[in-house]
């Protein structure tokens, strides 16, 4: 599987962990480009249910979102739909823990989500700009398998700080 | 979820025998006024004393009040047990004994006064017995619970006090026969009374008795006690000091919330009456079996009395690391030899019951893991503690966590019936059992469930046999381990599976989702 991963979702990710000692998350949206090939094109942020070392996702929160994606896609479900969840690290390697297994495995297990696989980014933030994550494919009944993830180029510069684009500019 | 690794549980052992080297261990005489309370962990004094255990043989039938084990019946328990405490707090005040702990029914004091007079010390032991027998029975006079009906065992001879617990909650320990047949005779029936070991019974003059666990003393011979005691205390002065100091300090009411789970992040030493906590959990009893007699066969020398502090620290203290940081779980308390714990998974209002069980039927196998480890290292290291076992029982269900007792000398508190249940089943174990209850057992994944079998007892279960047996049978939990312990060693994804797609409906998460 190869996961494309637009700057935009990396600038909102890096975004919201800065300054965070608890944990966040939220679901991921995708689209199907082509065979195994799947973009990422939103994710929610939950900023509530975290703690250092955990975080809950909400339902609710998700459900609300994801309607909303829903809408805006215009209920093309075969091309845009959930692909996964995804949550912050602050403490810890960004690799999926046994709970996060465990939770992957109800998620794609449960008939009543009906999906035939999902994906998990765990996500840290190093020196308060750079992204460390990791990206892991889980199908019922099969043992994960680490997803190649390829960041796309075109970010929006709308929205950025001056600071960010003058950091951005002596990285590249 | 925790899990279990072998390299990592022999540095944590290794590292305790190494902090614990036998020169540094210092065994002591106890003497006349030694402060046995905040006793470091390598300093143990040889006591000679009179044990008394005092247990309130009704709390299950309270407990059982309801048939639903809900809020109502684990407040008036408490309730209970909280008054109790503080009548039991004033009568060790006014007599003068050692106070050891409360553990929940359980009330454990030592009298090692009058030094060099053993018959007198029981005496005392005996009288104070009556007197907390007959201030129970008029505590509960006024309250929405019966009255405690009491059993209280007696034994005298020497013991070690060590150092139990840390930080806040810091006893003296008391280990070796006197404490652990006191106990026994205190457990040893459901008729209330004053059962003595025929140590104890000789060394007042009294005759010995065929099965000291269906005799206990008479009322000539109580009278016989308590006028060679002479207590400057009465039943009068205790009930009175306790109720101007209820009226002063009233108890409030229970107020419970659940605690989001994992419990390691529990902070035992802030909970009160107002403050206290109330879930869904599993509860564990760790119980080192032989070890009285362990103690036994080494307390007479110093080089013995020194392996026994060694192996005990050692023990217990993995027991409690493999519960507290391999599995996210909290010890309530050290129990002598014993540790009492809890653990949950889930959130703060609904406890995921099957994935609780599966964690602690691997926190059991995991203990059993790291005791035969432990045993090991403290072997090549010169303690040879291979005699001992290790039993251990949990159950499920409703628990409460909180403090009770005076101001000031707060006690923890954890009851509920499936807390008694877990005590039962360790207290059905052989050396190498691990027992799951009736509860746990009707609510566990089939993986568990296949592990226990139809008795729900299992001998030789340590970690690797119950991941493995688990995984097997599609256990989530054990099964998730497993995958996690294979990610560093995963393939990039291929395509040889069913090709991955979108449905053509709307889909998405339907439940809450842990992540850690």
């Amino acid at each position: 599987m190869e996961l494309l991963l637009p700057r935009q979702v990396v600038d909102l990710l890096k975004c919201e962990m800065r300054g965070r000692r608890n944990e966040i998350g939220g679901v991921l949206v995708g689209e199907h480009v082509e065979g195994e090939t799947f973009r990422i094109v939103e994710a929610s942020v939950q900023r509530t249910g975290g703690s250092a070392v955990h975080f809950v996702r909400d339902p609710k929160h998700s459900r609300e979102f994801l309607d909303d994606f829903f809408v805006r896609t215009g209920n093309d479900y075969r091309r845009f739909n959930y692909i996964g969840e995804w949550h912050s690290h602050p403490s810890f390697e960004p690799v999926p823990s046994t709970s996060d297994i465990k939770s992957m495995y109800d998620i794609v297990e449960d008939h009543d989500v009906g999906v035939n696989f999902v994906v998990l980014i765990v996500a840290r933030l190093l020196l308060r700009s750079s992204l460390q994550l990791s990206a892991t494919l889980f199908r019922a009944g099969e043992p994960p398998e680490v997803v190649n993830v390829v960041i796309e180029a075109g970010a929006s510069k709308k929205g950025r700080t001056l600071i960010s684009r003058i950091c951005d500019f002596f990285r590249t | 979820m925790g899990t279990w690794n072998k390299d990592r549980a022999t540095k944590r052992i290794d590292a305790k025998i190494d902090a614990l080297p036998l020169k540094d261990i210092e065994i002591k005489e106890y003497v006349r006024e030694t402060d046995l309370s905040g006793l470091s962990g390598s300093t143990a004094y040889r006591v000679d004393g009179v044990h008394v255990y005092a247990d309130i043989l009704n709390l299950r039938d309270l407990l059982n009040v309801t048939g639903v084990e809900g809020e109502v019946c684990h407040k008036r328990t408490l309730r209970f047990l909280n008054m109790h405490y503080r009548a039991a707090h004033r009568i060790i005040g006014a007599v003068g004994s050692i106070f050891v702990d409360f553990h929940n029914q359980r009330l454990h004091t030592v009298f090692p006064k009058p030094y060099d007079d053993a018959a007198k010390r029981v005496h005392r032991a005996v009288a104070t017995a009556q007197l907390i027998i007959d201030v129970l029975a008029r505590t509960g006079e006024d309250a929405d619970h019966p009255a405690a009906k009491v059993r209280v065992g007696i034994d005298t001879g020497k013991a070690l006090a060590v150092n139990n617990g840390r930080r806040g909650h810091r006893e003296p320990l008391f280990l070796g026969p006197p404490a652990n047949y006191a106990a026994k005779r205190s457990g040893g029936g459901s008729a209330p009374g004053i059962f003595l070991t025929n140590e104890a019974r000789k060394a007042i003059g009294l005759p010995e008795a065929r099965d000291v666990d269906t005799t206990p003393l008479t009322a000539d011979e109580i009278a016989a006690s308590k006028a060679a005691a002479k207590l400057d205390v009465t039943v009068d002065s205790i009930v009175k000091e306790w109720a101007e100091d209820l009226k002063n300090n009233p108890i409030g009411d229970f107020v419970f919330s659940g605690h989001t789970p994992p419990f390691s992040t529990l902070d035992i030493e802030a909970l009160s009456v107002k403050n206290s906590r109330r879930q869904d959990a599993a509860s564990i009893y760790g119980d080192l079996d032989g070890f009285t007699a362990y103690v036994g066969a080494n307390i007479g020398t110093d080089a013995g009395a020194k392996h026994v502090v060694r192996a005990l620290h050692v023990l217990r203290s993995e027991l409690d690391a493999v519960l507290h940081e391999d599995f996210q779980g909290r010890k309530v308390r050290y129990i002598g030899d014993c540790i009492h714990g809890l653990l949950a998974e889930g959130t703060a209002q609904t406890t995921d019951a099957v994935e609780t069980i599966s964690n602690m039927t691997l926190c059991a196998a995991a203990m059993r893991s790291s005791f035969d480890l432990a045993l090991k290292r403290l072997k090549e290291k010169g303690t040879d503690a291979s005699s001992l076992g290790l039993q251990i029982g949990f159950e499920y269900g409703p628990v409460t966590v909180t403090r009770l007792g005076m101001k000031g000398a707060l006690v923890r508190c954890s009851v509920s019936r499936g807390i008694l249940e877990a005590e039962r089943e360790q207290g059905r174990c052989k050396a190498n059992q691990t027992a799951i209850g009736k509860n746990a057992y009707s609510k566990c994944s089939h993986g568990v469930h296949a592990i226990f079998g139809d008795m729900r007892i299992r001998g030789s279960l340590d970690y690797d046999t119950a991941l493995n047996e688990m995984s097997g049978k599609d256990d989530k939990t054990a099964r998730a381990i497993k995958a996690a312990a294979a990610v560093p060693l995963l393939k990039p994804a291929s395509s040889a599976s069913t090709p991955l797609s979108f449905p053509d409906r709307p889909t998405g998460p339907t439940k809450p989702g842990g992540f850690a």
